[in-house]
């Protein structure tokens, strides 16, 4: 046998996956508040 | 054998100056658009009818002006919808079709750092790709990540280059349509030929799964393969890294030859090269660009002869030992490459941010495991494709600020005054850099759990983790490998958060200020203003860069490798 991991698994992962793509998420808005925050500088 | 290697590397030499120049104007005429060149160039009859059935598709208009807000919101929206469609497709891959050795999906942790990684043109990979990623993750998700994270950088190069020969403009082109042009007139024409090169070398290109087979002593086993020869020649030409099998370059089906790897060396290093000359060509100043190209020529060299050096003087401890290393220190590198070309290419990988290896980094002698490190903490020694020269363009305003302040001028750049809001921006942009690599190493050892998942005790078990940062945030991808653990979320989630703050702030901050700069008057040269194209500016930016990085990063070497190499010296 390969590999430790069955299709199945993924499916009990719902939960971790829903927030690391939260994450990925924020991150990128992060950086666009960063965009923002370049065009205030004086 | 001393003489051959050297030769393999003057050869190599010789041949990215002669191809850079000519690759340079080439970059220069077929990122611009004909309506901004002004005359037509052969890539437009060549792939304009691709650029505008690419456009069509999509739905998306090329030639419509942005601000650099309006840029930087294009760059950040397109590359967070491939993040996240990547993300998706790693987490249910098993679900995908082309998947002849029923790989199973990536776990979420490993899949964000894999999508982080790849759409920042990092690399880091935190699996075994051959046991990993099915063929249609390698092909449909990482190599297509290959290629946009490329053309985002050779996009935003050119937007910055656009922005510097502005008078008195804010518009700095239109992403999507550099985007395209960067994608289909410079990575893809250029991928194909390397790719047959290397299948011509004996890189394989199936689509079939496993192949078994059975050992002299009866064992049986499986060899992994599949359509490596396309992948590998947008992994170099790209700066990516990323390799189709977990020993990346020292796979000898990822590089079978001792001429694959100088064709896989050229190709990571040319279109880093050629941006510097394309900078001269897009803005009008040849001098500028060969000045700038100079710096880093010689930062290069100079980290090229201190990595070959200390490899092929050998490794102090086995010389103890009383054991003769006729070819250097031979731990972790291809008999077919030699310790020289090795060192030659740990140089030229860490250097452009490529990150590819033909050898283990944690192998490497202790000060020539301390060069790689230099390299991606100054990440402007060529650097990425289009992003190392914005890394560059950060230093170069420091040092027109601090020259300026010297001789009490207003500093100037390409007859623009550099003022508060540029000089703010750039020492924003390059303080981000070593915040992250000191701030995550520092959160890192301080906590027992993680600095304990390290394989090594004392000064080179903190290089690991300080090399793991900084490979992140320079959007290397190599590494000195050897941590995990019951750590692995700590580090995919950590280094995957690293990579993405990496990657774009030395991008957006560049486009503020060369923006800034563009929707200034341009102001005529005098005798008291300081060039920015002579040999003095040369040896002024060389000088700045090394003390902003020695006041940054001594003392973290002084903690890791340089104290592993005093202890060496101790016996």
């Amino acid at each position: 046998m390969l590999y430790h991991r069955k299709p199945e698994d993924t499916f009990k992962m719902l939960p971790l996956f829903a927030g690391l793509l939260l994450v990925l998420v924020i991150t990128y808005l992060i950086l666009w508040g960063f965009a923002a925050f370049c065009d205030r500088i004086g | 054998m001393a003489f051959a290697e050297f030769n393999g590397v003057l050869v190599s030499l010789f041949l990215w100056l002669a191809l850079g120049i000519p690759l340079g104007r080439y970059v220069a005429a077929a990122l611009q658009s004909r309506a901004e060149r002004g005359t037509a160039h052969w890539s437009d009859t060549a792939f304009g009818w691709l650029d505008r059935a690419i456009a069509r598709i999509a739905g998306i208009t090329t030639d419509k002006p942005m601000t650099w807000r309006s840029y930087a919101s294009a760059m950040l929206g397109s590359n967070l919808l491939m993040a996240a469609l990547v993300y998706i497709g790693l987490c249910f891959m098993h679900y995908l079709p082309w998947n002849p050795d029923n790989i199973p999906s990536m776990p979420p942790a490993q899949a964000f750092n894999t999508a982080a990684s790849f759409i920042s043109n990092t690399n880091l990979q935190h699996y075994v790709p051959e046991s990993a990623v099915s063929y249609f993750g390698q092909i449909f998700l990482l190599m297509f990540m290959q290629f946009m994270s490329a053309a985002t950088g050779l996009a935003v190069f050119v937007a910055v280059c656009r922005a510097l020969r502005n008078r008195e403009s804010t518009n700095i082109g239109n992403f999507y349509g550099d985007l395209i042009r960067a994608t289909t007139r410079v990575l893809l024409p250029l991928s194909v030929p390397i790719a047959l090169l290397l299948l011509w070398q004996g890189v394989p290109m199936t689509g079939d799964g496993r192949v078994a087979f059975t050992g002299l002593d009866g064992q049986t086993g499986l060899i992994s393969r599949g359509p490596v020869a396309a992948f590998m020649a947008i992994k170099h030409l790209g700066t990516n890294g990323g390799g189709f099998f977990g020993a990346n370059a020292a796979h000898p089906y990822e590089n079978p030859t001792y001429l694959s790897n100088l064709i896989l060396m050229t190709t990571h290093i040319l279109l880093p090269l050629a941006c510097a000359w394309a900078f001269g060509y897009i803005t009008g100043r040849r001098r500028v660009a060969v000045a700038i190209f100079s710096a880093m020529l010689a930062m290069y060299l100079t980290c090229a002869a201190a990595a070959i050096y200390s490899e092929w003087a050998g490794n102090r401890s086995v010389a103890l030992l009383g054991f003769a290393q006729p070819l250097g220190n031979l731990e972790g590198k291809e008999i077919r490459f030699g310790t020289m070309i090795s060192g030659w290419f740990v140089n030229s990988t860490t250097a452009t941010s490529c990150g590819a290896v033909n050898a283990m980094h944690d192998s490497l002698t202790p000060l020539g495991g301390l060069v790689p490190m230099v390299n991606m903490w100054i990440n402007c020694i060529f650097g990425g494709d289009g992003v190392g020269f914005l890394n560059m363009l950060l230093y170069v305003v420091v040092t027109v600020f601090i020259a300026g302040l010297m001789v009490g001028r207003t500093p100037e750049f390409i007859g623009k005054k550099i003022e508060v809001r540029e000089v703010k921006l750039a020492a924003l942009a390059l303080l981000v850099h070593p915040a992250l690599i000191l701030g995550f190493t520092a959160i890192t050892c301080a906590m027992p759990a993680f600095a304990s998942a390290a394989s090594n005790p004392g000064a080179h078990g903190f290089s690991q983790i300080l090399y793991e940062y900084t490979s992140a945030a320079a959007n290397n991808g190599s590494g000195f490998e050897g941590l995990g653990g019951d750590t692995t979320m700590w580090w995919n989630v950590s280094t995957g958060l690293v990579m993405l703050f990496g990657r774009y702030i030395p991008i957006i901050a560049p486009l503020a200020f060369a923006a800034s700069l563009g929707a200034k008057k341009t102001v005529p040269e005098s005798a008291g203003t300081f060039r920015t194209d002579d040999p003095l500016f040369v040896c002024m930016l060389v000088a700045i860069i090394l003390v902003v990085g020695a006041l940054l990063f001594l003392p973290v070497a002084v903690l890791g490798p340089i104290a592993e190499f005093l202890s060496q010296v101790r016996g």
